[in-house]
């Protein structure tokens, strides 16, 4: 996934949307609580009436509006119309999909949102505030409806799950029975590591010889895609035996081998981040990427496929997404970063129903087609059979082209993976099998991977903090602080005039009262 | 325009005036109803939004409704951006009037007509250049490997120099290209007032032997005085408004620069790209229309004190 920030107009558009609202507020458009319990109770009747299986109304033709993230590949229409002719013969209704590219979705889909536009199925994700937006009251509560209109899609959701995917004890999506476990790492190019006699990437000392050798043999190529959305730091506090609750540099952090269970304490004040800084300012000033990194203007594609950059720091899925893409020569490798693998949150790719949705039931029906028949999956994850894709006798896909219609770059993936119907694909990198061998051997049990923080209650300090990460930790991460100690200093002195400790106190209820029901 | 109108005249008044009146009421139902009911929603500002509720429906923000303003404060970042707002809206105010009045003034003493034409066209062609393709220029000049700012310095024997690690540096670029983008704009407002000057004052001049700069200082200057003073006094109310577009573009997120580069409408981004919260962006909103609301109000009041001609209302 690409959750980059290169976001363009948003407070415009925020703003904009402030008074937008404010003049369909007094018509009434955002339903209120009054309507939301009308619909949900007309949802309701046909399952008293009828069975699940052939009771429900489908007499009316409509058109579902689904809303994805990313941007359509050139066959995407020519597939949708295929698609369109199955759900129109068996479900009378057509599907209707709008794209929200990736740079804009923090500020389109909380617009979509509130607007109570008529949103039948959207992707969601906690990476999105899915839970937030939730309490917000944005989308449709399925917990009635979804065991009947889409009982395999819902059925095979663990305790565990169904609590993942509800707010206030209301269900607000499902999600694919395929569960990632992300392992960040070095998607680094193997036609370099060949020429320098590189084998592995295991450390930040092979990392660091490696980026050295890049500089000393191929000045035009930067050895490191380090922009402000994260690079490398994403990994870093886990590899001091901490995790992320919030976003990636957020400064609350659980510590996985405190003696306390679940104890919160400060990134930035553990002991190694120091370390960490001084490394990548010694790192910075070797030219082992751009100074100019936190302006960098978001590129168009990843800078390792043009061969502008020599690693990227993330998992294993982009680097298969990546090698496929790639020139051939560059023969991309992949090397863990970190020492875990932890099961991502089920709320890690949500479908979800929107507030203002008229056709839920109907919505839901497509979602189970999707888990259930074959035909529907193949369509929307690998476009048209002879087309865009063909099986091999042993069953892998083998895509035809992938810039007409690329399998691994489409978000239907992400909330609709089932592991039934999931192929291998033909052009993968030979080492995939052993990459993945490997996670499954370092997969570890995380109860704080399902744990999503509600910051509400001190939004004003949560909004202040996340202003002084951009500040004052963003310069540190990417080592463009001369003096990182005096640097840390100051971030740190920043962040409790912010109101660190009140934010601190608060995630520290959130986490116990969360460790005190999962115990239960 | 003033009318003296007895109380009992307001009928009479509209009746005298009625085709005037009848020309002007489209524009006042657009303004009313694209800026005046559009303005309750100024309420959000203080309320807890939630979608499922409405504008209307939604719980009010704790402290008194004002809950939503805190984060602007607590971190002391507040009246530091709305110090830099206010900085930099009067520098790049004071730049590119001056600029503008500069350029129409040789724009009018341009002989020649074509020449007039294209260069009035050169200056303008900016206005029309988004911020974001300006920002790929900047970062083309600037970027300490590729740029060809750097790339020029080392050519002539100087070190290479990492422009965005150097915050004052980029008070002038900023500065710069607002003054590149608008000068052209801004002048054509310039050129209209001069070319509404009363030829005969021209022509009189030149009887009497004026020379070209004593024309502009006695003739052009005065007779534009009252627009220049429109100009700065509706600059004025947008004193507290940053050009989110313009310093976005060209900063980004480069932390190590916002000490100088940063203002509210960067900040309010900033801070509540992660939590998308419509409340609180409002109450920012809301802040800076309330503060740009006293100050144009003082400022009329001033200037209608001491030189009552020249007050917009």
């Amino acid at each position: 996934m690409k959750a980059s920030f290169k976001t363009m107009v948003a407070l415009f558009a925020l703003t904009a949307a402030t008074f937008t609202l404010a003049s369909c507020g007094g018509s009434g458009q955002s339903p209120s609580a009054g309507e939301a319990s009308q619909s949900q109770a007309s949802a309701e009747a046909p399952s008293a009436s009828g069975t699940p299986a052939d009771g429900i109304d489908i007499s009316e033709n409509v058109t579902v509006e689904w809303y994805i993230l990313g941007a359509p590949d050139p066959d995407w229409d020519a597939m949708m119309a295929e698609f369109n002719k199955l759900t129109n013969e068996v479900l009378n209704c057509n599907v209707n999909v709008t794209w929200i590219d990736f740079g804009n979705f923090l500020t389109q889909y909380p617009l979509l949102l509130a607007s109570g536009e008529n949103v039948d199925l959207c992707f969601q994700a906690v990476w999105m505030n899915f839970q937030s937006e939730a309490a917000k009251g944005a989308f449709y509560p399925i917990e009635d409806i979804a065991p009947i209109y889409a009982p395999t899609a819902y059925g095979w959701l663990p305790e565990e799950g169904i609590k993942n995917l509800s707010v206030n004890g209301r269900l607000y999506g499902l999600t694919g029975d395929n569960i990632n476990r992300e392992l960040m790492g070095y998607i680094v190019r193997g036609d370099l590591m060949k020429k320098y006699g590189i084998e592995t990437i295991d450390s930040y000392k092979d990392l660091e010889n490696f980026m050295q050798a890049v500089v000393d043999n191929d000045p035009q190529i930067i050895p490191l895609d380090q922009g402000g959305d994260g690079g490398l730091f994403i990994q870093m506090p886990q590899n001091l035996g901490l995790f992320s609750v919030a976003m990636y540099n957020f400064p609350l952090v659980v510590n996985l081998e405190s003696e306390k269970e679940g104890e919160i304490v400060n990134l930035y004040e553990f002991p190694g981040t120091l370390e960490y800084f001084e490394m990548m300012r010694d790192w910075c000033s070797r030219g082992f990427w751009s100074k100019s990194a936190l302006s960098d203007p978001p590129s168009a594609t990843y800078r390792i496929l043009t061969g502008e950059v020599a690693v990227e720091a993330h998992s294993q899925y982009s680097w298969i997404d990546r090698y496929l893409v790639a020139p051939k020569e560059y023969d991309l490798q992949y090397f863990p970063g970190q020492p875990h693998a932890y099961m991502d949150s089920y709320a890690q790719s949500v479908a979800a129903i929107g507030a203002g949705s008229k056709n839920p039931e109907r919505s839901l029906m497509i979602y189970e087609k999707i888990a259930t028949d074959e035909r529907y999956f193949n369509l929307l994850h690998f476009g048209i059979e002879g087309k865009n894709y063909e099986f091999t006798e042993n069953g892998e896909l083998n895509p035809l082209d992938v810039t007409l219609f690329n399998p691994e770059a489409c978000s239907f993936a992400w909330m609709t993976k089932w592991k039934a119907f999931e192929r291998d694909l033909i052009g993968s990198p030979p080492s995939k099998a052993a990459v993945w061998s490997y996670v499954e051997s370092i997969a570890a049990p995380n109860r704080y991977k399902m744990f999503s923080f509600n910051s509400e209650p001190v939004k004003n300090e949560f909004a202040a903090i996340t202003n002084t990460i951009e500040e004052y930790a963003k310069p540190l991460q990417v080592g463009l602080v001369a003096d990182p100690e005096a640097g840390l200093k100051t971030l740190n002195e920043q962040l409790y005039v912010a109101g660190l400790e009140k934010v601190w106190a608060e995630m520290q209820k959130q986490i116990d009262a969360y460790n005190a029901e999962y115990d239960s | 325009m003033r009318w003296h109108c007895k109380k009992s005249g307001f009928l009479h008044e509209i009746k005298k005036n009625r085709v005037l009146y009848l020309m002007a009421v489209p524009g006042m139902l657009v303004t009313f109803l694209m800026s005046y009911i559009p303005m309750s929603g100024i309420i959000l500002a203080f309320k807890n939004y939630r979608y499922d509720m409405g504008i209307f429906g939604s719980p009010w923000a704790a402290n008194f409704g004002f809950d939503n303003f805190r984060f602007f404060f607590i971190s002391g970042s507040g009246f530091r951006v709305s110090v830099n707002t206010i900085l930099y809206n009067l520098l790049n105010t004071a730049v590119s009037q001056v600029l503008s009045i500069t350029v129409a003034l040789l724009l009018c003493e341009m002989k020649k007509k074509w020449f007039k034409r294209v260069s009035q066209s050169v200056i303008f062609l900016p206005y029309f250049i988004s911020w974001t393709i300006v920002g790929a220029f900047v970062y083309n000049m600037f970027d300490s490997r590729k740029g060809w700012f750097n790339h020029m310095l080392t050519a002539l024997g100087g070190e290479p120099v990492d422009m965005y690690l150097i915050p004052w540096v980029w008070v002038i670029v900023i500065c710069f290209f607002n003054a590149w983008k608008w000068v052209g704009y801004g002048s054509v407002i310039y050129i209209a007032a001069i070319m509404g000057i009363d030829v005969e004052c021209y022509e009189a001049a030149n009887l009497d032997g004026a020379s070209v700069t004593q024309k502009i200082r006695y003739i052009t200057l005065p007779g534009i005085k009252n627009t220049i003073v429109i100009i700065l006094l509706l600059n004025l109310g947008r004193i507290l408004r940053g050009d989110f577009q313009m310093f976005y573009q060209i900063i980004g997120n480069n932390g190590q620069l916002f000490r100088m580069t940063d203002v509210i409408d960067t900040f309010v981004f900033r801070s509540l790209i992660n939590s998308a919260d419509l409340s609180m962006t409002a109450a920012a909103a809301f802040y800076q229309s309330f503060f740009c609301f006293i100050i144009i109000v003082t400022v009329n009041s001033l200037i209608k004190r001491f030189e009552p001609d020249y007050a917009l209302f």
